[in-house]
């Protein structure tokens, strides 16, 4: 391999397999599909280029075979799949189909295995090989460690980082397992990206109009449709739909058919299908621009099978497959809540989406004409190392990343509760500001306490940081105005501000909140925050009435402290136990108990508070200035 | 001893990257030192830096507008090295070709003499 060294600061030359902070450009895209998988990057025109292997082939097919002599690596790739008629047992194709799956879970798809498959720890599947189990997450690894090492042959170097790609539809356990098979690989897996987020961001949509995306991707085995919306450069999944058992592999089947049925073999052999099935799929490919094409399969006695197939012909074979599409597609809208005609665009990925009368019919259900422009095989990979590249902070152009805040971030409040300053999901850089204002009277500090999470009490949630503002001129409570400022940079670095307005006074501190949390603890802490909503409401509706009910009872005491001489016996018993009342309630769990309690005494208290009034009026009239009484 | 070597070689391609990167760094009269270090997983591994202080010892090289420097141990097991700049589809950087090497790492970063 050859090395093509850069010029160091004197002193600073690197060690040998040594990654700086220079070679942060090294970082790759992967497509880790279920037959095909590829990896793309960045190349020194800053355009995104899928890497060959040594023979100058993109696609990687997605099989491991594990030989049977002991000791002996995994053989991945092409090799892989040729070794797959012969040893069926040892050799996996489709892992992706079983990545981070219960037995109970696998589709039929799935589960039709030539290997054998067992549930291992925590339910988990399990490939059954010679007594040995092997886990769907290695076999992913080990196409990811094939694809990482021609990434590395072709970029001089060890790579930084990785982003994978991942349907749009995986859940967390799925999302989980690609990471852990990137981590296996000894890659760092920068970001899971979603297929149809990558393929519109190969077209460079992130750049164009805000709005819906339909993402159409009819590979050799499955089928997904996707639905995008775009907002400030960043794309949501609004809906999602498909078919796991549908692809070009279908179209050749349905060629096949035609062939065996044509030569009349009731019983063909392995090796007669095989070859019909590679006629097939040459005359498939041929039929993208031609209107015909001719097969030749040789038969047994020097005979042959000969016939010309044309465009018209095989349209009208995979007119089923392909209308079987269409449902998935206009539920998706459905449930997007779109109309064909309100989309921006539509993009097309996988191969089989080269075939004009899928591109026909994709026009036609969409009412527009998709995106061709990028490589379907390609858009994926490339897609997904153009993000790559973002994230590395290799922008040649000089924009700003964007990026979206993966938690949100707020501030303590009274109550132990949590006010979200930052949603979650927005994307940086952002500032927002919100007012506070001081609990009690004459408060001349106030303590600010920077949190993370979704979760309502800022028990639940990730502390950031904590500072004081001091120096708050004294007033009653409620009076001044405390603003309080979230800042991201580009970069995730979060700076909190506070800022008196009447003095001027301001304190800051700045924070990195993605630091030392994976985002296995992130999409932890998401998953709590779903799972824990309703109790989380209860509790903040709880405290919040505490909270009330303090601030309540402070109050009345301070009256009865003052003009407590205003009430007769009888009524200031009957204050005071409405008092208790309250008291005893928030020593409870319900909150309208707390808040019952609370009109009670408000009730209770009207006439006293009237009193009250008409003193300060009498009061202030001789002279005495309101703020006495306050 | 200087005339015993036969010296480092620029093409004018790298040559003109250096000056480039040079300019970039704000030094334009700067040389460039370049050499072996002993670290690496099959002997040595070359060294490309910056110099701004040509030491005593040194072996200087003044070509298409450039200046190397090369201490005399490195010279040892680099002398005759033409120093390139290659641009490929993913990589661009500069490239040694020693007519002292035996034999290289696999990842090519190290090598013997």
């Amino acid at each position: 391999m050859d090395v093509l060294l850069d010029i160091s600061e004197p002193g600073q030359a690197p060690k040998p397999h040594e990654v700086r902070v220079e070679d942060l450009k090294r970082v790759v895209g992967i497509d880790l599909g279920t037959t095909y998988s590829l990896v793309a990057a960045v190349d020194m025109e800053g355009k995104p280029a899928c890497i060959s292997d040594e023979s100058g082939a993109v696609s990687l097919p997605s099989v491991v075979h594990y030989p049977e002599q002991p000791g002996s690596e995994p053989v991945t790739g092409k090799e892989a799949h040729d070794l797959a008629l012969l040893h069926p047992e040892s050799t996996i194709a489709s892992a992706k189909r079983l990545m981070g799956r219960g037995l109970e879970d696998l589709d039929d798809e799935a589960a039709r295995s030539s290997f054998a498959l067992e549930a291992g720890e925590g339910g988990m599947v399990q490939i059954a090989i010679r007594s040995k189990q092997i886990s769907p997450v290695g076999v992913a690894a080990e196409i990811l460690k094939s694809l990482k090492s021609r990434a590395e042959e072709a970029l001089g170097g060890e790579l930084h980082g990785a982003v994978i790609t991942v349907p749009a539809y995986f859940d967390d356990a799925q999302r989980q397992a690609t990471k852990d098979a990137g981590r296996l690989a000894g890659l760092e897996v920068l970001r899971l990206v979603n297929e149809p987020t990558a393929a519109a961001l190969a077209y460079g949509l992130d750049q164009g109009r805000e709005g819906m995306y339909a993402i159409y991707d009819l590979g050799g085995g499955t089928f997904d449709i996707s639905i995008l919306k775009l907002t400030k450069g960043v794309f949501q999944v609004m809906s999602t739909g498909g078919n796991s058992s549908l692809g070009g592999d279908d179209f050749d089947n349905t060629l096949v058919d035609l062939f065996i049925k044509e030569m009349g073999e009731e019983n063909p052999s392995t090796e007669l299908v095989q070859e019909c099935k590679q006629e097939a799929r040459r005359v498939k490919e041929l039929l993208t621009e031609a209107t015909e094409a001719n097969v030749t399969i040789s038969r047994k006695g020097g005979k042959s099978y000969n016939r010309t197939v044309s465009r018209s012909e095989f349209d009208g074979l995979i007119k089923k497959l392909i209308r079987a599409t269409g449902l998935p597609c206009r539920r998706a809208l459905k449930d997007a809540g779109l109309a064909p005609d309100e989309l921006k665009g539509v993009v097309l990925v996988g191969g089989s989406t080269r075939v004009p009368a899928v591109r026909a019919f994709v026009a036609e259900i969409f009412k527009q004409e998709p995106l061709v422009d990028v490589d379907p095989d390609q858009v994926v990979a490339l897609g997904a190392a153009h993000q790559a590249d973002l994230l590395s902070g290799n922008r040649r152009d000089g924009l700003l990343l964007l990026d979206v805040t993966p938690l949100s971030l707020g501030i303590e409040t009274m109550g132990e509760l949590v006010e979200k300053i930052v949603p979650r999901n927005s994307p940086i850089p952002t500032a927002r500001a919100q007012e506070f204002t001081t609990f009690k009277d004459g408060q001349t500090a106030m303590a600010i306490h920077v949190v993370q999470g979704e979760r309502e009490l800022v028990s639940e949630c990730r502390s950031l940081a904590r500072f004081e503002l001091r120096g708050i001129p004294a007033m009653t409570a409620g009076a001044a105005r405390i603003r309080v400022t979230f800042q991201v940079d580009a970069d995730g670095l979060l700076t909190v501000s506070a800022h008196e307005e009447t003095t001027q006074i301001a304190q800051s501190v700045m924070v990195k909140p993605a630091y030392g949390l994976s985002d296995g603890e992130i999409e932890q802490m998401l998953r709590d925050a779903i799972t824990h909503g309703a109790e989380d409401m209860q509790a903040r509706a709880f405290n919040e009435a505490k909270v009330d009910a303090d601030r309540v009872l402070a109050a009345s005491g301070a009256a009865l402290k003052h003009d407590g001489d205003l009430l007769n016996e009888a009524e200031l018993k009957k204050v005071k136990a409405a008092m208790l009342k309250l008291w005893e309630s928030t020593q409870g769990k319900d909150h309208e108990v707390i808040n019952q309690c609370i009109r009670d005494l408000d009730r209770d208290t009207t006439f006293f508070a009237q009193r009250r009034m008409d003193r300060g009026v009498q009061q202030s009239m001789t002279g005495h200035s309101v703020d006495d009484f306050s | 001893m200087a005339t015993d070597f036969a010296g480092i070689t620029v093409t004018e391609l790298a040559a003109e990257k250096v000056r480039g990167m040079l300019d970039k760094r704000g030094t334009p009269d700067a040389a460039i030192r370049i050499g072996v270090s002993t670290a690496g997983c099959s002997g040595f591994s070359y060294k490309l830096e910056y110099a701004d202080v040509v030491e005593e010892g040194d072996h200087l090289y003044e070509q298409h507008g450039i200046r190397l420097v090369v201490d005399e141990k490195s010279l040892l097991t680099m002398d005759g090295t033409q120093m390139d700049f290659e641009t490929k589809q993913f990589k661009s950087g500069f490239k040694f070709t020693n007519p002292k090497v035996k034999e290289e790492c696999g990842c090519g970063e190290s090598f013997k003499v």
